[in-house]
């Protein structure tokens, strides 16, 4: 039994596209990558919006697309695969009501049932009595919450989210996602988004899509605790350096790190394994050179404000330091670093 | 838009010309109106001939305006929906009749369904339905170009989620193509109908005008004038009778605002 599985080969001049994915039935799984990776070809060829140019997508065991023989191409309204985008989209002539009610009437239900059936999914989305209300009254917010419920009051097989939330203030993004993360329980859900708070608030697994490919997946946290790649180190916010197992610890050059973590330091073991070393800016701590002699000496390229203070930009990594500490700090300047070993994994470089 | 605050930044010396188009749309039909002999108005409106006339061009208009619907929608989707290449050739073979002075069209229409024409079996031409398809050759790229432009406009990003949402092809026609498409179809058919009713060189080149048969409201009001048939007065009578008809077509569609009633 399968929710949704595909592979999806998409080839375009300059482009190409190659992605297989598996997603079990009720399962939510929350796709990431840097813009222009294929995340949007991705959904329209799910959707049948985008021709493939090889491969198959079967849906709850059926096959909706293939380009190998025995061909399949079946038209975007029996794939039962509904996506909803930044842009709730809503029909502008028909009222709210009539929104959630279009997918079970356009499949034959009852005019006077689906109506009915729509105000309770205006219930469970959250605006409770909005039914007879214009699409041009609502808020984004109230849109995106219509838009889920149209989606859903037409028993969708598979649900594809395409950043749903961008276009809301943070507010009404983290409501959303918290009624998205309800309503879509036991839903086959694909979720692309740019932000890993909706991918460990909505989704089980998370799969990297760079360059057309499939660069990294699994459990979103272990992914995010594992960066392969420095889009997912970004994503994740933490440093991600490359380097070499030396004497039971992480080098490269004259840097030295170690772990206390006993799996990591089980992969450092080797000497001259290639090793990627992971830690969060917060565990780098600046000290001063005369007091801890093998300390990281490196230097600072760039400063730049956040929320929580500074972050300091330098060769090796990045490192947040409070706005008292980075008094006296300028481009340029030599720094010297000690990353805490409680806070250093090590992971195999792939 | 609030009252005044969509005023842009025209320059105000614009002001000049535009007053001048407006007069000169506005004087003639005073004049028109200036010229009615209200004492024989009522005698005027409702003479046989002047009744036969409005019959007949309220009814062909109507049949011609139905005639565009049919076939005229059908063609602006299919345009619509063409690639770009594609959609320029079919738009202008659709605004050819538009540019052609309507006494060509007569001219064409009757080397096709003349009696010596293509069609000729038909044997079409000089009679009623001569001026219905006189009426639908001027009036059907109207309606074509209006409703074309409103469901181009509208795109299909809301077919396609309506598709996603599982409605077949005809159910996305009619519940959302044709709904959003709403304003630039009743713009299209009041074109159309204004123009049907309107409609002079085709009519008279390919029907004749022959009273109680082909003799439209235009054709009566031409013979009026050249002294045959009707008074000169009851000329007058039928050109403002005619006005008053468009008027009342364009406050009937202004009334009837789409979506609003939903």
């Amino acid at each position: 039994m399968s929710g949704l599985s595909a592979h999806i080969v998409v080839a375009r001049e300059h482009f190409a596209v190659d992605i297989a994915l598996d997603v079990a039935p009720g399962e939510t799984v929350a796709v990431m990558g840097p813009s222009g990776a294929g995340k949007s070809t991705l959904l329209q060829a799910l959707a049948g919006l985008e021709p493939l140019t090889a491969g198959e997508i079967s849906v709850g065991d059926r096959v909706v697309d293939r380009v190998e023989a025995p061909r399949v191409r079946t038209e975007p309204k029996n794939r039962g695969i509904v996506l909803l985008g930044q842009d709730a989209r809503l029909f502008p002539h028909l009222t709210v009501r009539e929104n959630v009610a279009f997918g079970p009437r356009a499949g034959g239900a009852d005019a006077r049932a689906a109506r009915d059936a729509a105000d309770e999914w205006l219930i469970r989305v959250g605006l409770p009595g909005a039914g007879d209300r214009m699409p041009r009254e609502l808020s984004g917010g109230e849109g995106q919450r219509v838009a889920v419920a149209r989606a859903l009051a037409a028993s969708p097989r598979a649900v594809l989210l395409d950043e749903p939330l961008v276009a809301l203030d943070p507010e009404t993004a983290g409501e959303i996602r918290r009624m998205l993360r309800d309503q879509l329980a036991g839903t086959t859900t694909i979720a692309v988004t740019h932000d890993a708070a909706d991918a460990v608030a909505l989704a089980e697994r998370l799969i990297v899509i760079e360059s057309g490919r499939v660069t990294q997946s699994g459990p979103v946290r272990e992914v995010l605790a594992e960066p392969a790649s420095g889009f997912v180190a970004s994503i994740a916010g933490v440093n991600r350096v490359v380097g070499v197992a030396r004497g039971g610890g992480w080098s490269n050059g004259e840097l030295h790190l170690t772990s206390t973590d006993a799996a990591s330091r089980a992969l450092a073991a080797t000497d001259g394994a290639p090793l990627v070393a992971v830690f969060r800016p917060q565990d780098v701590r600046v000290v001063d050179a005369a007091t801890n002699p093998d300390a990281c000496r490196t230097r600072i390229t760039r400063l730049e404000s956040t929320l929580a203070g500074i972050r300091v930009h330098t060769p090796f990594c990045q490192v947040d330091v409070s706005l008292a500490d980075a008094a006296g700090l300028a481009p340029g300047d030599p720094l010297q670093l000690q990353v805490d070993p409680a806070g250093v994994r090590f992971v195999a470089a792939r | 838009m609030s009252a005044g605050g969509a005023q842009g930044y025209a320059p105000r010396a614009l002001a000049v010309p535009a007053l001048i188009g407006l007069a000169f749309l506005i004087l003639p039909l005073a004049a028109l109106v200036g010229r009615v002999q209200w004492s024989t108005f009522i005698a005027d409106v409702t003479s046989e001939a002047a009744l036969s006339a409005l019959a007949l061009s309220l009814g062909t208009g109507l049949v011609a305006t139905l005639l565009c619907i049919i076939v005229g929608v059908p063609l602006a989707l299919y345009i619509a929906r063409s690639g770009p290449r594609l959609a320029a050739v079919l738009r202008a073979a659709v605004t050819v009749p538009l540019v052609l002075p309507p006494m060509v069209g007569g001219v064409a229409l009757l080397y096709l369904f003349g009696r010596a024409g293509w069609l000729g079996g038909l044997g079409l031409s000089f009679s009623t339905p001569a001026v219905v398809l006189a009426q639908t050759f001027v009036a059907l790229p109207f309606l074509v170009l209006a409703v074309e432009g409103a469901v181009r406009t509208s795109g299909v990003d809301y077919e396609r989620t309506a598709a996603a949402l599982g409605a077949g092809r005809w159910t996305i026609l009619r519940r959302i193509t044709l709904p959003l498409a709403a304003p630039g179809i009743v713009a299209g058919v009041v074109l159309c109908f204004a123009r049907a009713i309107g409609e002079f060189g085709a009519t008279a080149l390919f029907a004749g005008n022959r009273p109680g048969v082909t003799q439209t409201m235009p054709l009566a009001i031409y013979t009026a004038f050249n002294g045959a048939g009707v008074s000169q007065g009851a000329a007058v009578a039928l050109a403002l009778l005619l006005l008053a008809t468009a008027i009342a077509v364009l406050l009937l569609v202004r009334g009837w605002r789409p979506g609003a009633a939903r």
